[in-house]
Formats: structure tokens, sequence, C-alpha cells
């Protein structure tokens, strides 16, 4: 009787209990619903231009206890207008061995505020989150209502617990180009011991930062951003980002690892750290490094000679296990897979050239072709994807790709050259430049020399030279298939039916490490001309155009940035049968602007022989939005074929 | 069905004789002839070729329920860098409550370092597992030592606990086979049928060892032991499949065989036979109750209905109001089921959802139709992602997509509402694969849904007018046709900015000196009707010249010929057919004439498969000259042997579209 009462009274207690919490959700959910009104009634109307979606409120709390004991709780209501904004409505949270999720909650609001969902634990998704990698253990918890009634707000609540604080998140309060921003804030708290380094990146925000016994609160908040233009490829590289708060922590751990990153230096010497002592390499290894380098008579040949033995041995194949974003397979390891990834293979590079007496340095580069965000001098933060290395010698400074299989040794392309890096040196980090290419360097230099006989049939043979960044665009060319060739030399001249015959290929290297690419193709076509009475008209165009070109005709606002400095060079030489009189041939161009310049001239002699000679150059830098109708005229006019306009000649006699 | 170059060949496996046991393939002699080996002769440009390859399958039953072991072994060469990636082996297997897993993963590669052979293996630790989903594992590995030279030679064994009913043998791939072995064994109460697409006829042999030392280039060995029936084809010689332009299914050129379970007997298993489409349907109408669910009295459609529908109403305009409604209203996830799914469909769910997959969808707008007391007909089909399939013997797991076909006094209407932007009519064109199979109470009747049904039209019309001594006016109008609008209605929904980039690159075809000051797009939103794109400005001249010298055709139908290659392996398909027609009148002012018109042009290609047509004409006393041009591609296929004349075909288009028109002032 006492049992059964005990267990009545039990179950009772249970209930309320129960009860208990469900009125304090049933409350909670009540006043998230009171609270905030997700409806668009009184929405600034400005923040609805373009708008895909609007972040109604939006609070990041970011609390460091310890330099492995981060939490983070993200909170945000996001109102959907439409479906191209329905990829803001889905979670989806990255989580590895570093970072947990440890808690999510989601409501849903339809247009007239009444709520229409709740997430359940078992509808969240787990799944292999896509990388690069071959093999990585990074996951995704993913959540979609699914709903497609507009405008709805989806309210997300997210709790993460981060094992280090080398993994901070940035605090990014727009989380599109498409998204506005009604209201967002964040606060950011560490104990003492742990200082707290921010920096501000597309925004005019200045947080406050209140230090007191038990730590340090930094405090942001941003209202009424408007969407944003997107970036382009003429775009400032800042200007590619969102509004955001990068942090960074002066004491991290990682792994068994602890270091400092108050300064570059001290970035530098805690990476240099995480990666030394890998560098044993086996026995046959040591041998086969001296058989090939004991001979060699400068350091510079024998840096030449290991890359090449790197390139065609090894492989890239990205594994991410464990620290493995950050820390270099063992250099024994790698010479015993003949695999690694772009750290691995670049301490397997160094330990190779150490072992000749050699010192190289591993350096952090965020690799793009479009050049990658600058480094900010006073703001050390995690903005590196990529590792390469650079090899001080007394005349020389070699910089190495050791991912890439066909670079020569010295050479940079275009995805890691003329940026900011940082050195790993036994002495720190140390803020250095790649090499920048000058336009002689990065240049097309092509030739067409052709004869069209009594019956309109064309011969030809193009000549072509392919430097520097152009070598990186044509190199392809030396490696693949037959087929692959003959069938891209078959589409790349300008003509609009001709048949390849012969072609070469061939590459060397000069003595600045500029790599050089030569083609050779003969071709034959017909049907390239038309004829009214006596006259003939036909296209001189064989080249193509190759300068970036905006797709806007909205006018300028920003200035805008060239990558890449380089030049193209065309002479193309047309002989007939018979003789002529030129009726018409395209005019000459003469352009030029501080951002480069198009020349360009065709004459017509003998009665038989077109002549276009053509210069186009590009200096790279940033220049004044006032030039840059220019600068889309100069360009159009080289891709359209300007210099190479209808050729009208008339038959003599 | 068109006419294919391969043999298509049904069997039905049968009970015979004995198997082998080959010996390891891979000996040293193999291995210093391959090693040394720079090139092959079957391909000299190939970056790989596969020496050998074994993929067997084992179906067991073990403790009342189906296990599928695979095991596959590949040795390979490497012969360019861009092939190193084979070195790196991802492993997708069905999950299902971690029963399943990989096994026996070997794997060795083979350098020769001066005289020697040097090998390097993968050990255990390079053997990474994760789960991918719900559904899918993944094991990976990659192999040490891969360069330039080396064969890699790896194998394992995947045990997973479902059995599914199609096996393939993807003969052909990317690279050159020198040898591909294919075997199965598997129950003698399981009942396989055998579609082969395969280049030769097979020769029968009693032994698997000398069926693979054999010469044949395809050889067969049926046998039985313990373990149950086999079946062991062993294929030599296998040439890389190429990709080339104009194809729209390339799997259609592959060659392959399937083996699709069509009947298992055993006594406290049901017996699922789908070895016929007429059992297909039956299987799907009745057991998987789609036909119920389709038939059924949905009272809960009545109120919208009624609100669609009115009397005067004919049969066809019925089917449009409801077609439409279904179309805008539902959400579509683009998904569909493997066909099995249709046991889970339920029109009430969908209904009260307000969406669905696509199958839903168009098996929801069916059961509407058929409520409105029209007669429509749920339609399964193959799309072109995947071979077409075959009359006599439906291939189950190639049945990826359901539409609805409403039988009308005046023909039979197409109808797919699973996308706000399908046309009326038509499905879309990655349906139109071949045979098809019209699912009704009574056994149902196959459709063959080719491309030649298909058919866009486009229309080109450039005005130019108000001439002054430097500019003119110019109108330009582009009516596309109805697959394309469909087309490009569905990539702007995809894509923001897909919109302007279209129209950038539409004004970036014009010639030179036009600058287009206003433009508009029509019917965006209207989904059964041509996107119309109007864009209006002005063209400059050169103010000095006498002569103005104007490109014939603005628009250009092909600025370079689709077909570059000078030869071609496989036949020349087009998705549909097409048709466009160019006009440009140009108002001349006084003093401003043409010197010379330009000649006719008719290019005939096959009595009519590929015609082009061209003329211009000046009525002097109008002022106007006009140009109008039409091309039309007639036909989806042509064989390869017309390959040549084709290519002559877009050569003398392209160059009738390069023609001038010569204008001269006259004082």
């Amino acid at each position: 009787m006492k049992i059964r009462f005990l267990l009545i009274a039990a179950a009772t207690m249970a209930t309320r209990v129960a009860m208990a919490q469900d009125d304090e959700r049933v409350v909670r959910h009540k006043e998230e619903q009171t609270k905030h009104d997700y409806t668009l009634s009184k929405i600034n109307p400005e923040l609805l231009k373009g708008a895909d979606a609007i972040v109604r409120d939006a609070h990041t709390i970011i609390d460091i206890q310890a330099a492995d004991e981060v939490h983070v709780t993200e909170w945000y209501a996001i109102t959907i207008l439409n479906e191209h904004g329905d990829r803001f409505a889905r979670l989806e949270e990255s989580h590895d061995r570093h970072r947990k999720i440890t808690g999510v909650q989601a409501w849903l609001y339809d247009k007239n505020n009444e709520n229409r969902g709740r997430l359940k634990k078992a509808q969240l998704v787990e799944s292999s989150y896509t990388t690069d990698a071959f093999f990585d253990e990074i996951r995704t918890t993913s959540y979609d209502f699914g709903f497609k009634e507009y405008p709805y707000t989806v309210v997300y609540k997210i709790e993460k617990d981060y094992k280090t604080t080398f993994l901070v998140p940035a605090w990014y309060p727009q989380p599109g180009y498409d998204c506005s921003v009604e209201k967002a804030d964040i606060r950011v708290t560490s104990v003492p011991g742990i200082k707290v380094n921010y920096r501000m990146v597309q925004s005019s925000i200045t947080p406050t930062e209140n230090k007191a016994e038990d730590g340090v609160t930094i405090k942001a908040t941003v209202k009424d951003l408007k969407v944003r233009d997107r970036w382009d490829m003429f775009s400032d590289v800042e200007k590619g980002y969102l509004p955001c708060m990068q942090l960074t922590c002066d004491q991290v751990v990682l792994g068994e690892y602890t270091g400092n990153l108050t300064t570059w230096k001290d970035w530098g010497t805690f990476v240099y750290k995480v990666n030394a002592d890998r560098d044993k390499l086996p026995d046959g290894t040591v041998k086969m490094v001296h058989a090939f380098t004991d001979t060699c008579t400068s350091a510079h040949s024998k840096v030449a000679v290991l890359y090449r033995y790197l390139q065609q041995n090894t492989r890239y194949v990205n594994i991410m296990l464990g620290i493995g974003g950050w820390q270099a397979m063992e250099a024994g390891k790698v010479a015993e897979k003949g695999y690694g990834d772009c750290k691995g293979l670049a301490n397997y590079m160094k330990a190779l050239l150490k072992e000749t007496g050699i010192v190289s340095n591993l350096v952090l580069v965020e690799g793009d072709v479009i050049p990658a965000r600058t480094m900010d001098d006073d703001h050390p933060y995690h903005a590196f994807n990529h590792m390469i290395l650079c090899v001080p010698l007394p005349k020389d400074t070699l910089w190495l790709d050791c991912t890439s299989k066909h670079d020569p040794a010295g050479y940079l392309a275009a995805f890691t050259s003329n940026r900011k890096v940082l050195m790993l040196t036994d002495n720190g980090g140390i803020v250095a430049r790649t090499p920048a290419y000058a336009a002689t360097q990065n240049r097309i230099s092509r030739s067409a020399n052709i004869t069209i006989n009594e019956k309109g049939e064309w011969n030809g043979t193009v000549n072509a030279i392919y430097s520097g960044y152009w070598w990186d665009m044509e190199n392809h060319v030396l490696y693949d298939t037959k087929k692959e060739v003959s069938d891209y030399f078959n589409a790349k001249l300008q003509l609009a039916t001709y048949s390849v015959g012969d072609y070469s290929v061939t590459n060397r290297v000069a003595g600045d490490n500029i790599p050089y690419l030569n083609e050779q193709i003969t071709f034959s076509g017909s049907g390239n001309i038309s004829k009214a009475g006596s006259r003939m008209f036909f296209s001189p165009r064989i080249f193509g155009g190759v300068a970036a070109v905006s797709e806007s005709t909205a006018p300028r606002v920003d200035s805008f940035r060239l990558q890449t400095t380089y030049q193209v060079a065309d002479t193309t030489t047309i002989t007939l049968s018979g003789t002529f009189d030129a009726e018409k041939v395209a005019k000459d161009i003469d352009v030029e602007h501080p951002f480069g310049s198009f020349h360009s001239k065709a004459s017509f002699t003998k009665g038989n022989e077109l002549r276009i000679v053509s210069v186009y150059t590009v200096k790279s830098g940033r220049y004044a939005p006032a030039l840059f109708a220019d600068y889309q005229k100069m360009a159009r006019m080289f891709n359209s074929g300007a210099a190479y306009d209808k050729v009208v000649l008339n038959k003599k006699g | 069905m068109r006419c294919k170059p391969m043999h298509y060949v049904l069997l039905l496996c049968s009970f015979l004789v004995f198997s082998a046991t080959a010996k390891d393939v891979v000996d040293e002699a193999f291995l210093l002839r391959n090693l040394k080996a720079k090139s092959y002769s079957i391909d000299p440009d190939a970056s790989a070729v596969v020496l050998y390859e074994h993929e067997s399958f084992n179906i067991e039953l073990v403790d009342n329920h189906f296990v599928r072991r695979r095991a596959l072994r590949r040795v390979m060469k490497i012969l360019k860098e861009d092939a190193l990636d084979e070195g790196s082996v991802r492993i997708y297997y069905p999950q299902n409550n971690n029963a399943s897993y990989i096994s026996e993963a070997h794997g060795t590669t083979y350098n020769m370092e001066g005289d020697k052979v040097v090998t390097a293996q993968i050990g255990k630790g390079d053997l990474l597992r994760k789960s991918i989903n719900s559904e899918y594992d993944m094991v990976t590995f990659s192999m040490p030592s891969v360069k330039v030279g080396a064969i890699i030679d790896y194998s394992y064994e995947e045990h997973v606990e479902v059995l599914t009913s199609l096996y393939r043998w993807h003969v052909q791939g990317k690279y050159p086979k020198l040898t591909s072995v294919y075997s199965i064994t598997y129950p003698k109460y399981i009942e396989f049928t055998s579609i082969a697409h395969l280049q030769n006829k097979a020769r029968d042999y009693r032994s698997e060892e000398d069926a693979e030392r054999g010469t044949d280039s395809l050889a067969f060995v049926s046998s039985i032991s313990e373990a149950g029936n086999k079946s062991f084809w062993v294929r030599h010689n296998i040439a890389g499949y190429k990709e080339e332009p104009l194809v729209v299914n390339a799997e259609n050129n592959k060659e392959r065989l399937e083996m699709q379970i069509t009947g298992i007997k055993v006594s406290t298993f049901p017996q699922h036979f789908d070895n016929s489409w007429p059992q297909l349907n039956k299987t799907i109408w009745k057991e998987y109750g789609l036909g119920r669910e389709i038939t059924a009295q949905h009272a809960f459609f009545d109120v919208v209905l009624d609100s669609l529908l009115k009397p005067a109403m004919d049969d066809k305009a019925k089917a449009l109001a409801i077609f439409r409604y279904v179309r805008s209203s539902f959400e579509c996830t683009e998904k569909h089921y493997a066909y099995q799914g249709y046991r889970e469909l339920r029109i009430k769910d969908i209904w009260r959802n307000g969406k669905g997959n696509i199958d839903d969808i168009n098996a929801l707008l069916t059961a509407l139709l058929v409520r409105a007391g029209l007669d429509a007909s749920p339609i399964i089909m193959s799309t072109t992602d995947d071979v077409s399939p075959n009359k006599v013997l439906p291939v189950v797991d190639r049945i990826d997509y359901l539409g609805c076909v409403v039988k009308l006094a005046e023909g039979s209407l197409l109808l797919d509402a699973s996308n706000k932007n399908n046309c009326v009519g038509m499905f879309p064109p990655y349906c139109y694969n071949g045979y098809s199979w019209l699912l009704q109470p009574d056994g149902g009747m196959g459709v063959d849904l080719e491309p030649d049904m298909l058919k866009n039209k486009d229309i080109y019309s450039i005005k130019l007018f108000d001439f002054t001594d430097s500019t003119a006016k110019i109108e330009v109008l582009h009516k596309a046709g109805l697959i394309q609008s469909m087309g490009m209605r569905k990539y702007w929904a995809d894509d923001k900015e897909a919109r302007k980039k279209d129209i950038a690159e539409f004004k970036r075809g014009l010639p030179e000196g036009i600058e287009i000051t206003k433009e508009s797009i029509d019917n965006v939103d209207n989904p059964d009707t041509n996107i119309v794109m109007k864009f209006s400005g002005t063209i400059e001249f050169d103010k000095r010249a006498t002569t103005i010298y104007m490109n014939s055709n603005f628009v250009k139908f092909y600025s370079k010929n689709p077909l570059k290659a000078a030869t071609r392996i496989v036949p020349i398909e087009f998705p549909f057919r097409s048709e466009q027609s160019y006009y440009l009148s140009v108002v001349l002012p006084p003093g401003l004439e043409p010197d010379t018109l330009l000649p006719p042009a008719i290019i005939n290609f096959d009595s009519g498969a590929m015609t082009y047509k061209s003329a211009s004409s000046y009525i002097p006393e109008l002022h106007t000259l006009t140009v109008s041009a039409n091309i039309a591609i007639n036909h989806t296929y042509f064989d390869v042997a017309d390959y040549p004349v084709i290519r002559e075909f877009f050569e003398k288009v392209i160059e009738d579209n390069n023609q001038v028109l010569v204008l001269k002032k006259h004082k």
C-alpha cells in the first residue's frame, strides 16, 4: 500500500514537473510569439529593396572560458521573402572533433506571426560535409522547414562548444548579399588571462570594450544593413567580404600545442611549432637526395632537381584528420606514401632541401586566382588556405608551390603570386610578399601567316608564345591527350570553319624562372570568304580576346582593381592570290589610359598582302571609378576583334 | 525504336556445368611487360589502361535475409598525370543498421626503378571510413607511390544486407580495358533475365580459365555448384568511351550488360516477377496500390474542382484548368521515387501537405483529372540520364519519372505539373528517352516518347529605320520557342543573376556599333507561352563613309561549326527538332541603296532532314531591303556515316550567315 502510494506520489510529482516544464516551454514560446512581431508591417522599406530575406533580430554570445573551452550561442530570426531566400532558412551547421553542437532549437512563423511548427530533434539530418578534401571528419547537421508561403520567419537557437580558441568563429551579422539586417548584436566575454583581439571588416561600427575583474566584454550592434552589391572581379578584395568582426585570442590551444597569437610573429611561432620536427627522412630517401644533388654545382640547381623529383614522384591527396588541417604529414610518411596535401608536400620538400644543407621556410598563403584578402599588419588573423615553400638563396629567392606538378622552380602561378604571405621561421612569423610579374613576363605573343588561294581556301600557320600568367592558362596542352589538344586547337582560332593539321608544343624556362610555352599550329579551311560581284569580304580575325570584362552596365561607384599586368601582341599576315584594291580595312586603334593601352594598325600592301599588328597592355593596380567605363570600352574593343574588322577588297583585272 | 549498331540480346540464365578458378593474372611476366609499356595499341593516347578487372557478385540467403557480397579487383597502368587520381579510391555502399561493411581491402603499387620492380602497399591505417548520410557509408584509401608509369592493383569486398534487383556490368568506361571479367553467383531459386548491349556475340566456354585465356572478344560460362548458379563473362580489348558533342544520351552508346531479378521461387518468400511491362503494370497498379490511389473517390477534391470547372468547358479546357491549378499550387521537391516507392504514395497526404516529389505531384494531377471524369493515366518512363528502356523487359531500377497523359478526342495531352515552368502539352526534353508505359487497370500500354515528337521554333526579327548620316534606329525581337522558353524560365528561377547574364550574352552577340537603350522581356511568368525579348536602340555608322557594310545575319544561327572533329565515333543526336527563322527589314533613307543583293541559298541534307535557305530583296518604291533566312533540323538522330555531310552542311550555313550587305550612298 505504502509503496503504491509512493509510486503514485512519484508519478504525480513527475507529471507535475513535466507540466511545469511544459508550462515553462509554453510560456517561453508565448513570450517568443508576443515579444517579437515578425510581420513586415513596421519594417523599414529600404530594407526590403532587392532583399530575398531579412534578419529581424540576432544575438550572438561567445563566451571564452579557457584556451580550450569556448561556448557559442546564436539566436536569430530571419524572415524569408521569396524562394530565392529559402537558402537562408536552411540550417547547416558543421561540426567535428574541435567543434560540437550541443543544442539546436527552431520555430516557424507564418506571415501573420502564427507559429506553424517547431523543430523536433529527430528531424535533424546528419551527413558528411562536402569539402575538397579526399577525406575529412567534418559533418553537417541540417534542417529545413520546407515552408513555401512567403513571407515566413524561422527562428533558430544554436549552441556550440569549441575545444580551441584557435577556431573562434568570426561574427557575420549579414548572412548574404541579398539579405538585409534589421538588428544584430554580439557579446564576447573572455576570462582574465585571455585577450581577445578584434577587427571590423566592411563596417564602420566601433565595438565597445569593458574590462572588469572577472574578464573583458566586447559588444557590437548593427542596425538597418541594406542588401549589398555583389563582389565582382574588379572589386577590391575587401569588398568581397560581408561585414564581419574577425576575432582572435592571444592564448590558443590546438591539440597538444599551446601558443600566443598577438602578432604575426607570434602566429608564425605557433604554426612553426605545430609543424616542427616532422622532417625525418627514411634512409633510402636520404641516399636518393645525395645521389641527385651531390654533383650539382649550385644551390639553385639542387633546388630545381629536388623540386622536379617531388613533382614526378608525389601527388596531392588531402586527408584531414585531427589537427591535420594545420599540421603537416611527417616527411617520412610522405616519402613512404608518395602523397600529401600542400602542408605535407611543402614540409617534405623542406626536409629534402635540409638534407643538402639548404634552409627553407614554410609559408602560409591564401591561394586564389583572384588575389587574397590583404593581411592586416596590425591584426593577425586566420587568413590562409594553402602552404608553399620559400628558399632564400644568396642571389635569388626561389618560391615553390609543392602541389604543382608543372611549375618550374622559382615560379609561382597566379594562385599564389603577388600577395602578402606569412613565412614561418625559427624566429617567428615574417610578413613577406610573393613575386609579381611584369607585362613582359605575363605575355602572349601570337603570329599568323596565311595564304588564300583563288578558290578561297585558307592555309596558314600560327606561332604562339605564352609566358607567366598565360602559361598557367595554356599549359594544359602539354599534358592533355592528343584528342583533347586537337579538339582544343580546332576550337581555338576565330575562323568559322577550319581544320588543324600538324601541331607542336614546346616548353622552356627563362633565366628569370618564367616558363614559356610555344605552340605551332598549321591549319586549313574554306568558306570564310564571301563574294558579291567583284567584291570579296572576309574577316581576318584569327586570334581571340582575353580581357576581363564586367557584365554590369551601371556606373561604377567604387574604385576598380585590375589583378594582373600583362600584354598581348598579335601579328596577322594574309597573302591573297591575285591583285586587289582595298575598299575597306580595319581602322587604326590608338587608345592610351593609365590602366593600359590598345594599339592596332592594319595595312594592305602590294595589292595582295594584309597585315594587322595589335598590342594590348593592362597594368595591374587600383583605379578611380570614373575610369571604369574607359576600361570596359577598351577591353570590349579588344575582345570583339575591333582590330580585325571585316575586310572588303575589289579584285583588279 | 531507333536502330542501334549493337545487338540487343535477351538471355534467360540456365543451369549448367562447373566453375573453374582463374590463376592470378598479375605475375612477374605480366608486371615486367606492363611496367615497361609506354603506350598501348588499343588507344595510344589513353591516360590509363585497365589491364585487368574482375567484378563478382555473390547473393546468399543468410538467417532468412539476403546478403549481397561484391568483390572487385582492378589492375591499372597509369600513363599520364591526369589519371593519377585513379589511385585514390572511394567506395560508397548502402548501409542498413551498420550491418554492411567493406573487408579484404588490399592495394599494391608497382613501379620500375632501374631494372627492379619496387612495390608499395596500403596498410590498415590507410582505410578510412565515414557515414555519408542515413543510407550510405564510404570507405576510402589512397594507393601509395602512384606516378606516371606505375601499375596499381587493388581489391576489396563489399558485404551488404540489401538485395538489389539490378546488376550492371559497366563494360565500357573512361579508359580502355584489356580484360574485364564479370560474374554473378546466386541461389538456384532466383531467376535472372539479362539485357546485353555489347559489340560482339558471346562464345560459350566450359571453364572460366579457358574463357579468360581465350582470344574471343566476349566469352561466357554458365555453371552450377553448391553455391548456386553462376554466370561468368569475359570481354577483351574494350575501347574507352570518348565524349563527343551533340550526344543526348551517352549511356545508349556504351557497352554494358544488365541482369535483373525477375523471379524468386521460395515458398516463404513472396514471388516477385516484373519480367514484362504488363506484369510491372500489375505490380504498380494493384500491388503497390497506385491504381487505388488514383481512382479512389477523393471527395476532398470537389471544392476545388467546382471552382475550376465551368459547365461550358470541353474536356481539353477542363484538363488545362486542372493542370494549371496543380502546377501553380503544389511544391515539388524535384526528387522521385525508386519505383517501389509508389507503394508509399498517398494522394490525401500530398493534397493536405501541398507538396510532394515529381511522382507525387503528377499522380495527384492524374487523380484530380480522373475525379473530373477525364480519361487520364499515369505514365512511367526513364529519363535520358540512363539507358533508353527496353521494349520487352522493363529494367525497374531505371524508371525514374512519372507523368500524366490525358486522352482527348483530338489526341493525347501530355502533362507534367511538377515544375511551375513546365509547359502544357509536353514533358521536359529529358523525358523523351524512348519506350515508356501508360499505367492502366487493364494492363496498360507502351508509348514511344521520342525526341522527334518535340519541336522548338525560334524567331528573330530585326528592323532598321530612321537613318541619319551616322546612325539608324534598331529594333530587335527574339521570340524563343516553347522548349527554349521553358529552359530559360527554369534557369532564371534557379539563379537570380541568370536572366541578366542571358540578356548580356544576347546583346554581346549582336554586331559592333549597336547600342541598346531599352529592353524588355515578356511572358516570363506565363509558362505556356513563348518568351519574347525586345530590344531597341541605335546602330552607328561611319559618317564619312560612302559605303556601309552590314552583316546580313545579325544574330547568326551558328558562329562556329558545332562539329569540329574530323571524325566521329557515335551517332549525332539533338534533344528536339528545331527551326530558327530570321527576318531583317531595313527602311533606307533617300540616297542610300543596296549595291548588290545577296544570292539566294538553299542547302538541303538528306531530303529535308536538315534544311537551310536564305534570300534578300529590295523594294525600291518602299526603299526597303529585306533579308530572310531559315534553318530547320527536322530529325533528332543521324547515323555516324552522315557525319561528314552534316559537318559540311553547317559549314555552308556559316558561310552564308557571313554574307555582307553593301549599302551605297548616292548624292
